[in-house]
């Protein structure tokens, strides 16, 4: 691995572990004594120090070693965690956020470290006189210990390469990595390899491990010590919690097996055996540990048994494997194109004779079938949970609602709601305005909660869910809602409405999402609220979701957005008006009627109306809206597809339905149009281009008009 | 449809001596223009364009480029010359700009041409239908002129880099 | 008796590689003093590792003393 590289893995890794510290501190500030959370932040501190010494980030190394012995003082107990520690752990992280990612490094960095080392001394000095390394390992890990069922055991082999010191990578460092992970249960190193003394080549590397440890992090967390090395040298990896920590349902097969083992190299004899395996029954204790408690065998020779048993047992790993996710996109294009190549066969089976096109329309179905399970295969490895994106905000609050001098807590549900990738990656930054805009304008300050017998800190709730194919995320404050005759002045004053206009709630809401409503407000505090909330509606919209708002003054705002569960594939209904095809979402689609003329009607100010099962619905003209000729221009001679959004049915006019298929999205970069009816491209059987109808944006495109 | 990367390999070789820049000419009206060889993804013959709705007046509509959708521009729409009935010397010529992928529709392609940069007139005094901001220079080949585009400028000016 | 320095790695290895050597050869036992010494690496280890195990073929020994409770956990971690 060169240097770049070995510099970026750390870099990713740093950037991973600083998002977790910065969650968990926060969430320390608020539960500041539960131990999970201690340890999990010792670990970090720690990883953090470890990592940054191998990629030679020396500054950070001693600067985090200080951070380490500063939270060990807070794991003892002897420091109590208060919001002055939570704030010089946050300041410090972002002191080597700086250092780490800022292109130049600032002038003032060595500064800034030198004050925060000061600060974290004040603590290690006034609290212990004398300067400790943080404890030995293996004590530290005890902290770890307990938590029966979810503890695993992994045997970790690792054989590393001769020239390894050179890459400035030290094995023994690594170990040491590993071992913080858990509690090793047996560690031998294979002097085997070790040369004699006088051929020994001191520069050389020739060590190599065999390590059986308890942890209850998963082969993930261990691979990641690894990460360095696993490349170049040999690590094995297996988990053999089977053989240790044996489930209710199979401790005698699989301990009477170590038992036998034991037997057969004569180390108990089969009396002893039957005693043991009924005490472990009656115990539910582990054999080996009775064995090595009883003083029948050496943990040693205990291990040797239970290695050997490795080799009758079957393996069972849980595997992963990291992949770049350039690859999942490739992987889901080529999808596409497949996708796009059946669709075209599709079209030759309608071409040809009976027989053979009833041939191969079977064995196209099939093929369809195996196609939507591959896809959603895909689709399931591009989720991922919104939980860490979630997690990052209570930094965010906090800070921020310090700065307003408020009091506000932050309430994660749904964190392990999934997601596309694409999507995860994408939302950050609208759901980041949606919860500055209730920092700003919806929370109240202490007292004038007080005041309204609210309690004295506000709550923002942020909430994933799935739903009926989508995901919606709440982001629900209880601050004092939106001041609606604010914005309805704000809104006359920008020239949007006319100050006579009757207008009701829910138009004044949306307003707030119109562009230019935001923008002249930065400077002043007249506003009421929405920082860009235009921005974060056309970041939305581009995702193919919708935000809704909810608000009550007094009580609180909801802003709901809604999502599609996967960005790539659609089931789409194929329609046809004149010569053009287009392409309506399935989701939206309810039916497809005809219509008599009697039940066609044009209604004052609301335009062409139809009557479906008692009720009169809009139609919509699609010819007219995009500009195309269609065949038929009376309703009751064309086709009606009933479409629903935001609850409201709308019919829409064509000429023909030609078929349903999955559709793969292209999107149409946005500067080809303007027209908000569209939400993507795809590519027909035949080669041509489709455009897909977005109903959500084409029903405002037409209320707006 | 051609590939370039050949073109300019073979050409590269047997111009060492003097720098000269390789641009792709094309007609559009009664003007002769020319693109650099660089900008140049491919040439497609005439396939049908889906039209977009609300779409910017020289953009013509989308079209399928293996696999990807891309905006075409109609070049004569973009000098504001007449429209023409597309023949079978229309060509959408592929370009890139700012890593997107744009068709214009062009006239005729005539040729791939090494000028050299003496040839190469960069102070513009010649009355084009284009800004001349987005004109790289003047190129003589022979005694007919080139009008040699910068396409970045040229398409990015007004409209690729909104939105 | 003899003293390691506060760091042994890769980089002073060679210097405490002959000195261990010239020790074993003229002293029938050798004490490591790991008083002063707050890390090793794994070429030290393996450095110790050997010694012991030619100390065993001399009829020598190597012993390790000073070690901060530090050390000890990373002595075992290298199988010391």
């Amino acid at each position: 691995m060169g240097e770049g590289g070995l510099t970026e893995v750390f870099l990713n890794e740093c950037t991973e572990i600083i998002g977790n510290l910065e969650s968990d501190l926060v969430t320390l500030e608020e539960k500041n004594d539960d131990q999970d959370i201690i340890n999990r932040i010792f670990r970090y501190f720690h990883t953090l120090k470890g990592s940054s010494g191998i990629a030679g980030f020396t500054v950070i190394y001693e600067f985090t070693h200080n951070l380490e012995s500063l939270f060990d003082k807070v794991r003892s107990g002897e420091i109590l965690v208060n919001r002055d520690i939570i704030d010089i752990l946050l300041d410090s992280i972002d002191y080597i956020k700086d250092e780490l990612f800022s292109d130049s490094g600032s002038p003032e960095s060595d500064t800034i470290r030198k004050d925060l080392t000061d600060r974290i001394n004040v603590f290690l000095g006034t609290t212990d006189k004398k300067e400790e390394e943080p404890e030995d390992f293996l004590k530290a890990v005890g902290a770890y210990k307990s938590v029966g069922s979810n503890e695993r055991y992994f045997k970790i082999a690792a054989v590393f390469k001769e020239d390894i010191f050179n890459n400035g990578i030290d094995p023994l460092m690594v170990i040491e990595d590993l071992s913080g992970l858990g509690k090793i249960i047996s560690l031998t190193v294979d002097k085997k390899r070790i040369p004699d003394f006088e051929k020994l080549d001191p520069e050389k590397c020739y060590m190599s491990w065999d390590i059986v440890m308890k942890t209850r992090f998963d082969e993930m967390k261990l691979r990641d010590v690894f990460l360095f090395v696993y490349d170049d040298n040999e690590i094995d990896i297996e988990n053999v919690t089977e053989k240790y920590n044996v489930s209710k349902e199979t401790p005698y097969i699989a301990e009477k097996k170590l038992g036998e083992i034991l037997v057969e190299k004569g180390i108990i004899n089969n009396n002893e055996l039957e005693d043991l395996v009924r005490m472990q029954n009656d115990k539910n204790f582990r054999l080996g540990d009775i064995i090595v408690q009883k003083g029948l065998a050496s943990p040693k020779q205990v291990d040797e048994a239970l290695s050997e048993q490795d080799k009758i047992k079957k393996k069972i790993e849980i595997s992963t494997v990291r992949v770049d996710s350039t690859k999942l996109d490739n992987l889901m294009n080529l999808l596409g194109e497949i996708v796009i190549g059946q669709a075209s066969l599709h079209r030759v089976a309608d071409d040809i004779e009976e027989e053979k096109a009833f041939r191969l329309k079977n064995s196209l179905y099939s093929l369809d079938r195996v196609t939507r399970e591959f896809q959603e295969q895909i689709m399931s490895i591009r989720m991922v949970p919104i939980g860490p994106t979630f997690e990052q905000f209570k930094r965010f609050v906090r800070d921020a609602a310090h700065n307003m001098g408020k009091e506000i807590k932050l309430h994660i549900e749904g964190a392990d709601t999934e997601l596309d990738k694409t999507v995860i990656e994408k939302i950050g930054d609208p759901l980041k305005h949606m919860i500055r805009n209730a920092i700003d304008h919806g929370i109240e300050r202490s007292d004038e909660r007080r005041k309204s017998g609210k309690p004295a800190h506000g709550t923002i709730n942020l909430k994933a869910y799935h739903q009926e194919g989508n995901v919606y995320i709440d982001v629900i404050d209880d601050g004092k809602g939106f001041d609606l005759e604010k914005v309805k002045r704000k809104a006359v004053s920008l020239g949007m409405i006319q100050p006579e206009e009757e207008i009701t709630r829910e138009k004044l809401v949306t307003i707030v999402f119109s562009p230019g409503f935001s923008t002249a407000e930065q400077a002043s505090d007249l506003s009421g609220r929405g920082v860009g909330m235009d921005v974060v509606k056309t970041n939305i919209e581009e995702l193919r979701g919708s935000v809704e708002v909810k608000t009550k003054e007094g009580e609180g705002t909801l802003i709901r957005i809604k999502l599609p569960l996967t960005l790539a594939i659609i089931e789409g209904m194929l329609v046809r008006i004149g010569r053009s095809v287009l392409i309506i979402p399935l989701l939206s689609v309810i039916e497809t009627i005809q219509v008599s003329r009697e039940n066609y009607k044009t209604v004052e100010g609301k335009g062409e109306v139809i009557l479906v099962r008692g009720d009169y619905i809009s139609l919509i003209r699609l010819n007219e809206l995009f500009g195309i000729e269609a065949n038929f221009t009376n309703p009751w001679e064309a086709l009606i597809v009933i479409v629903e959004s935001d609850g409201e049915r709308i019919g829409i006019m064509i000429d023909d339905l030609i078929g349903q298929q999955q559709i793969v999205i292209k999107s149409l970069d946005n500067f080809i149009t303007t027209s908000r009816s569209i939400s993507g491209a795809s590519i027909l059987g035949d080669g041509r281009v489709a455009l897909i109808i977005d109903i959500h944006g084409m029903v405002e495109e037409i209320k707006n008009r | 449809m051609y590939d370039n990367k050949r073109n300019i390999k073979d050409t590269a070789d047997d111009t060492k001596g003097e720098e000269v820049n390789q641009y792709v000419t094309f007609l559009v009206g009664d003007e002769t223009y020319g693109v650099s060889v660089m900008k140049v993804q491919s040439l497609n013959e005439m396939i049908e364009i889906t039209h977009v709705p609300k779409a910017r007046a020289f953009i013509k509509g989308v079209i399928n480029l293996r696999g990807s959708v891309i905006p075409v521009i109609d070049m004569r729409r973009k000098f504001s010359l007449p429209p023409k009935e597309y023949d079978s010397f229309t060509v959408i010529l592929i370009v890139e700009v700012n890593e997107r992928l744009v068709g214009m529709i062009v006239d005729a392609v005539s040729d791939v041409v090494n000028i050299p940069l003496s040839d190469i007139q960069s102070q513009i005094n010649y009355s084009a239908r284009v800004d001349t901001s987005s004109i790289e220079g003047i190129g003589r080949i022979g005694e007919s002129l080139v009008v040699l585009l910068d396409v970045e400028t040229f398409l990015a000016g007004d409209s690729l880099t909104e939105g | 008796m003899m003293k390691v320095e506060t760091e042994v790695n890769v980089k002073n290895i060679r210097s405490f590689y002959t000195s261990l050597k010239n020790e074993l050869e003229k002293e029938s036992e050798v004490i490591l003093d790991l008083t002063d010494t707050v890390r090793i690496d794994s070429s030290a280890a393996q450095v110790i590792i050997s010694a012991m195990s030619r100390a065993a073929v001399l009829n020598k020994k190597i012993s390790i003393t000073g070690a901060s409770p530090e050390m000890k956990a990373l002595l075992s971690l290298a199988g010391l």
